[in-house]
């Protein structure tokens, strides 16, 4: 009833606006749209061997894309055609099928045993090429290439770097036949393939941190038997400790210029932020409040933090104002006020939202707060999410959740359309963590 | 010279009379000197031989006969002289005469030809000034005629002039009229049918914004405060031949889904070519502003 009478309030503006304006040209207001996302086919790559191809390129892409909210892959057998380069693409094939962007490829390869893999990205009612890129790659590194050719594709369309290529770092706890536990961290690409244990250890491993080089990892381990903070070069696999106080080290927290970490320490009494530089190694205290204040995430420009703290009574985000030195500037400010409990901040890459563990009626969900509006949005709904972070490009956000009470990963974008779960480890998965772009800076 | 003669005959005898006269008196005094000493007239002295017979003759007598007869003989050749001097005299006064005659008779004639000349000339210029003056009189009456034809032809046409003047007045007035009645009329029906047209136009617009929402998939939930025009060509099939973004939102994913929401719905729902209202939509613009409900 209401839509129908905005319908005839539209319909009544368009004629008062024709009439006013004689000759004017038609104007269509559109102030609604579907959810949902792109239709785009990933037409599988051809491939020339009689043997199976290396790796089904097609399937990598379209289960990243996917993951991102902002696409939906047509499925292969739904396909009419399946063309390898743009010359054979017929568009109105496309059209048919209803999707906006096919992409095309094929793998060539090449004497020495290495592939050339070649794609072309097409804007189907455009009828134009988008993006056409040939890669060098070996078979070790296709599923890379695969995600680099999301990434590809996603910034072409999107305007916005794709975060595909990059990776995750979690810990995973599994029990022998024994019952002894066994703490791994773990590095991943984005889609959980590809894993890679960087530690592990039979004592409780915590809090996984990339530092901004998104080559070393800072955490918390008990090796020791209580808790410390080292960091771990995932490469090399050189540790180094960073803090080994009495009582609590926790939740490390690199920098974004990398030369200093916020982390959590009790040595004082009780939990405290401090920062420390990495260099001087020389602690500076940030708050001082007999409530616990923890999870320090830094604001992108290094001049803030956002903690948790319950000194209102309950768990709530606070921000305080770092000078250069890397000291506070001022007292803590309350950020969060919906609900009673939120808390874990991880900052999109941009500074506009945080992300948060938000508890609402008895469950615990991943909850974004627009910094500048204040606009509060719920993106999740189970039972029990936790250890947000953001991807790179800001678009997505990663969170342990669980399934039949096992830990498990689980993605969602921003604005908590897409939602995807990272099928794969074994045991239980908890504290994902996601690692810079490639190549960053530092 | 016989002209003279027959002309002055009384001259002519008295001329010839003076010769006779004159040439007996030569005779007569040849004789007379004959006579005397012995010659004979009838005798031929050359012949005789005795011419002479000295006879003394005073030398003063004979100096005297000479000079008698020398005077005698220039008297003669005077009087002869004389008489062919009159003669010429009277020759030339009589040649004068008829020549002053002649010149008279010359004058005369020619006199009386100019006068016949004149007369004619007269009468010529007398004949060619009358004609002239008919000529002009026949022109003038012409002229007159012509002015006269012309002014009556000219007030003819006047008056007709008035007459389609006044009968173009008439149409006119009567064709205002009916065009006002017609405009009105018109006007009547273009109310009416732009009544309809707009109404039909409205429908047709609202047709084609369900269609565009309906395909335009929202990039983000996240696209508060983004706006997005498109100026979009259609063709009568209903297809989208172009999308042109006229005015980004600054998101190059929400100016995708635009372009693409329009192209997806395709073919729009437009008026047919007969209803005359599908010109109105050969271009529209699409604003897309999401609003939250």
């Amino acid at each position: 009833m209401q839509n129908m009478k905005k319908q005839l309030s539209f319909i009544l503006g368009f004629i008062f606006l024709a009439v006013s304006q004689a000759h004017a040209v038609l104007t269509i207001e559109i102030t609604q749209g579907v959810e949902g996302a792109a239709p785009i086919a990933i037409v599988p790559f051809a491939w020339a061997g009689k043997d199976a191809p290396p790796e089904y390129m097609n399937k990598i892409i379209a289960a990243d894309l996917q993951r991102s909210g902002f696409f939906k892959a047509l499925p292969e057998e739904d396909m009419i055609a399946m063309p390898s380069e743009a010359g054979k693409v017929n568009l109105a094939d496309w059209r048919a099928l209803k999707v906006d962007y096919v992409v095309v490829g094929k793998i060539i390869s090449q004497p020495d045993g290495a592939f050339q893999v070649q794609f072309q990205l097409l804007d189907v009612y455009k009828g134009k090429q988008l993006a056409g890129y040939s890669i060098r790659s070996r078979k070790p590194n296709l599923r890379t290439t695969a995600h680099q050719i999301s990434d590809i594709i996603y910034r072409t369309i999107t305007g916005v770097q794709g975060a595909f290529d990059t990776h995750i770092a979690y810990i995973t706890v599994t029990e022998n036949r024994k019952g002894t536990k066994l703490y791994r961290l773990a590095i991943a690409d984005s889609d959980g393939a590809n894993e890679q244990i960087v530690y592990e250890s039979t004592r409780p491993l915590m809090s996984p941190s990339w530092a901004p080089d998104g080559r070393r990892l800072a955490y918390v381990t008990f090796f020791s038997g209580r808790p410390e903070i080292q960091v771990q070069n995932i490469l090399t696999r050189e540790t180094q400790k960073i803090s080994g106080f009495k009582g609590i080290n926790g939740a490390p927290a690199w920098s974004p210029d990398g030369r200093r970490m916020a982390l959590t320490l009790s040595k004082d009494g009780n939990p405290e932020i401090y920062v420390v530089d990495l260099k001087s190694k020389k602690f500076t205290r940030i708050t001082r409040h007999y409530a616990i204040d923890t999870e320090a995430a830094w604001m992108p420009d290094g001049n803030a933090l956002i903690f948790t703290s319950d000194r209102g009574g309950s768990p709530q985000l606070y921000r305080v104002e770092l000078n250069s030195q890397g000291a506070a500037t001022g007292r803590p400010r309350r950020l969060t006020f919906d609900g009673n409990y939120n808390s874990r901040a991880s900052i999109s890459p941009d500074g506009r939202r945080v992300a948060m563990v938000h508890r609402e009626k008895g469950k615990f969900q991943i909850a974004v707060l627009e910094l500048k509006t204040g606009r509060f949005q719920i993106l999740t709904d189970s039972r029990l999410d936790e250890s947000p972070s953001f991807s790179p490009n800001g678009s997505m956000i990663i969170y342990a959740t669980e399934d039949n009470y096992r830990g498990i990963l689980a993605a969602v974008s921003v604005d908590g359309r897409a939602h995807q779960r990272l099928s794969l480890q074994m045991g239980d998965v908890r504290e994902p963590a996601w690692s810079p772009f490639k190549g960053a800076v530092q | 010279m016989w002209q003279q003669i027959r002309n002055n005959p009384r001259a002519a005898v008295l001329a010839v009379l003076a010769h006779v006269i004159f040439i007996v008196i030569l005779l007569v005094s040849f004789k007379f000197s004959n006579d005397e000493p012995g010659v004979k007239g009838t005798l031929k002295p050359k012949v005789m031989p005795e011419v002479i017979k000295a006879e003394a003759i005073d030398e003063k007598q004979i100096n005297a006969e000479i000079q008698r007869r020398r005077e005698l003989e220039n008297r003669q050749q005077q009087k002869i002289r004389e008489q062919a001097r009159r003669k010429k005299e009277a020759q030339l006064r009589e040649k004068k005469r008829l020549a002053e005659k002649k010149k008279q008779q010359r004058a005369e004639k020619k006199r009386r030809q100019e006068a016949i000349k004149r007369k004619q000339k007269e009468a010529a210029e007398k004949k060619r000034k009358l004609a002239l003056k008919k000529k002009q009189e026949r022109e003038k009456r012409l002229a007159e005629e012509k002015e006269r034809k012309q002014a009556e032809r000219k007030r003819i046409e006047e008056e007709e002039r008035k007459q389609q003047e006044e009968l173009a007045r008439q149409e006119a007035e009567m064709k205002q009229k009916l065009e006002a009645d017609r405009q009105r009329r018109d006007a009547a029906r273009q109310q009416a049918q732009r009544q309809s047209s707009q109404r039909e136009i409205g429908k047709y617009l609202g047709l084609i914004k369900n269609a565009v929402s309906r395909h335009w998939t929202l990039p983000s939930a996240d696209v508060n405060g983004l706006s997005c025009e498109v100026k979009v060509r259609i063709i009568p099939s209903g297809e989208v031949i172009d999308v042109q973004i006229i005015k980004s939102s600054g998101n190059l994913a929400f100016d995708r889904s635009v372009e693409t929401a329009v192209y997806r719905a395709a073919p729009l729902p437009v008026p047919s070519i007969e209803s005359g209202l599908f010109d109105e939509f050969r271009e529209v613009i699409f604003s897309f502003e999401p609003r939250d409900l």
